[in-house]
């Protein structure tokens, strides 16, 4: 019976995560429909709910990763679970969350399409332009541009690689945030600050190789890598940074 | 399984600091223990070390015969309960019994729920708008119903007013006996919580002092009550611990077992001889001269 541990921990921080983040797509749902009723008055063109909750969606993993290194590991082993099954739990809930998120996504972006097609409303949607202004080289103008902005590929274009991108991209913000939430719980300040450093640089290398992957132009680079070794390296590079979170929480004293 | 507890030279060093050294104890049967120590005495640090909340430094420790930590089979026999912070809980009782009774494979529902009537809890309101005292007593229902082989209570009593912690202990005993199992009380409040206790261990400065049958250790020391002069003279060459007076009675608590000749001197004199409370041989023990 004790083997089977993580499988309740997987199922009731998915849930848990679910709920909060329907709540999240909730209130987006709620600017977007903001949006919309202006453009109506200004005739500005309106980004799809598919494109901003993608935006939007890397910030919340990343809040809710760094929760879920903090909270949760003392809430599992103040219950008797060991830190490992919480490990293996809290990754596959955060896989899970990541894949759910975009079909929800993409759910309400067709269902606010049909509603307004329905009630036969002349919004023009605004297409996602995937670019990043070259600065010449300054690498730090381009990690915040990686930050603030991310590769989408729109539903209308090609649903299942729309959904796919926007699943790596935020699965790799909630691990990013357990990364910086575990080493600050463990080591504290210092440390954390250099898992942020980490964090930030994880994040700069997920935007180029999708961008590659995905033939977008990415700073004054020029990359063209097929998308399944983008995503292979990315892969990689995820479960590199999920080694550390095991390494950095396999011993770690529960603080009370 | 068995569960009993075997620890063995047990430390925990960080920095330069010793919170435990060289600790040695077993609790082998099911009964009440008493830890008790002065604050910083390391027993929290303990607690946590036998909950796997950490790891200790130095020296071993086995639950059952196996190393606790990590060690999914042992890990929830233990149930560690302390005073949590409850103050972002948005959570209510019914929903976090929930949680304790899908991972404690012992705990009892309907216990539970009696147990929350009698701390007159409510079941549908969140956590966080509880009083301190009715969080606390939200953690013993959780705490007692889970049932767990090997049940801690770090001063869990935090501001309960007295007639809570009167059903909390009252609940302790009753629950002790009909299905026992290894409770460890750590306290401040000695006086209050002593006649719970089957065995009580000392810790002081991250040191074991003692661990002794309750009813053995308070024949450490005696309690002589009777007029001034008497008891002053009977009590001149023995160890005193503490001293009350009313008009021309007195009584002083000395430390050190009382042979038979001074007994029968006691009665002669017309002296009341009584058990030492544990509270005075804590502060004499864990006193800055000793």
């Amino acid at each position: 019976m004790y083997r089977k541990y993580y499988l309740k921990v997987t199922t009731d921080m998915f849930w848990m995560q679910f709920f909060w983040a329907l709540s999240f797509l909730g209130v987006m749902l709620l600017i977007h429909v903001i949006k919309i009723i202006a453009s109506m008055f200004n005739e500005d063109d309106v980004s799809t709910f598919f494109a901003l909750s993608s935006i939007a969606s890397n910030i919340f993993m990343l809040v809710i990763g760094i929760i879920s290194s903090f909270g949760f590991i003392k809430y599992y082993v103040g219950h008797g679970i060991t830190r490992k099954d919480y490990f293996y739990g809290a990754a596959a809930a955060s896989v899970g969350l990541s894949i759910i998120l975009p079909m929800i996504s993409a759910l309400i972006t067709y269902m606010v399409s049909f509603i307004i097609n329905f009630a036969n409303l002349s919004i023009v949607w605004e297409a996602y332009k995937n670019e990043n202004i070259d600065h010449g080289g300054n690498i730090i103008v381009d990690i915040v541009q990686s930050i603030v902005l991310t590769p989408i590929i729109e539903l209308q274009s090609n649903p299942i690689l729309a959904l796919f991108i926007f699943s790596v991209s935020i699965l790799t913000y909630y691990i990013v945030g357990w990364l910086i939430g575990a080493t600050f719980y463990r080591f504290g300040t210092i440390a954390g600050i250099g898992s942020i450093v980490l964090g930030i640089l994880v994040i700069y290398i997920e935007e180029i190789l999708m961008n590659s992957g995905l033939g977008f132009a990415i700073y004054h680079y020029t990359y063209n890598l097929p998308l399944y070794l983008s995503v292979l390296v990315l892969l990689v590079i995820l479960g590199i940074v999920l080694w550390i979170i095991r390494q950095v929480t396999k011993r770690v004293a529960i603080k009370i | 399984m068995t569960v009993d507890v075997v620890v063995n030279n047990l430390g925990l060093s960080y920095w330069n600091h010793h919170a435990l050294q060289n600790v040695t104890f077993n609790l082998s049967e099911p009964k009440i223990y008493g830890l008790i120590g002065r604050n910083g005495a390391g027993k929290t640090s303990l607690l946590s070390i036998l909950s796997s909340f950490r790891e200790q430094t130095e020296g071993t420790l086995t639950i059952g015969g196996e190393e606790p930590f990590e060690n999914a089979k042992v890990m929830p026999l233990v149930n560690f309960i302390y005073s949590k912070d409850y103050k972002d809980e948005s959570e209510n009782a019914k929903n976090l019994l929930n949680d304790v009774e899908r991972y404690r494979p012992n705990f009892d529902r309907d216990y539970a729920e009696s147990l929350l009537k009698k701390f007159n809890l409510p079941v549908n309101k969140p956590l966080k708008q509880f009083s301190k005292g009715m969080q606390s007593a939200f953690d013993v229902v959780a705490g007692l119903a889970s049932r767990a082989p090997i049940t801690i209570f770090d001063e869990a009593y935090q501001g309960m007013d007295a007639p809570t912690r009167e059903i909390f202990y009252q609940e302790i005993l009753e629950d002790q006996s009909n299905h026992p199992r290894i409770m460890v009380l750590s306290t401040h409040l000695v006086s209050e919580m002593d006649y719970l206790f089957d065995e009580v261990l000392i810790l002081h400065k991250g040191k074991l002092l003692l661990q002794e049958e309750y009813e053995s250790l308070i024949t450490k020391g005696a309690s002589i009550t009777g007029t001034a002069e008497e008891v002053d003279d009977f009590a001149r060459d023995l160890k005193q611990l503490s001293v009350q007076q009313l008009g021309g009675t007195k009584a002083v608590m000395v430390y050190g077992e009382l042979d038979e000749n001074k007994r029968n001197e006691a009665q002669q004199r017309g002296l009341e001889v009584g058990h030492i409370s544990l509270q005075d041989l804590f502060i004499h023990l864990t006193g800055e001269d000793v």
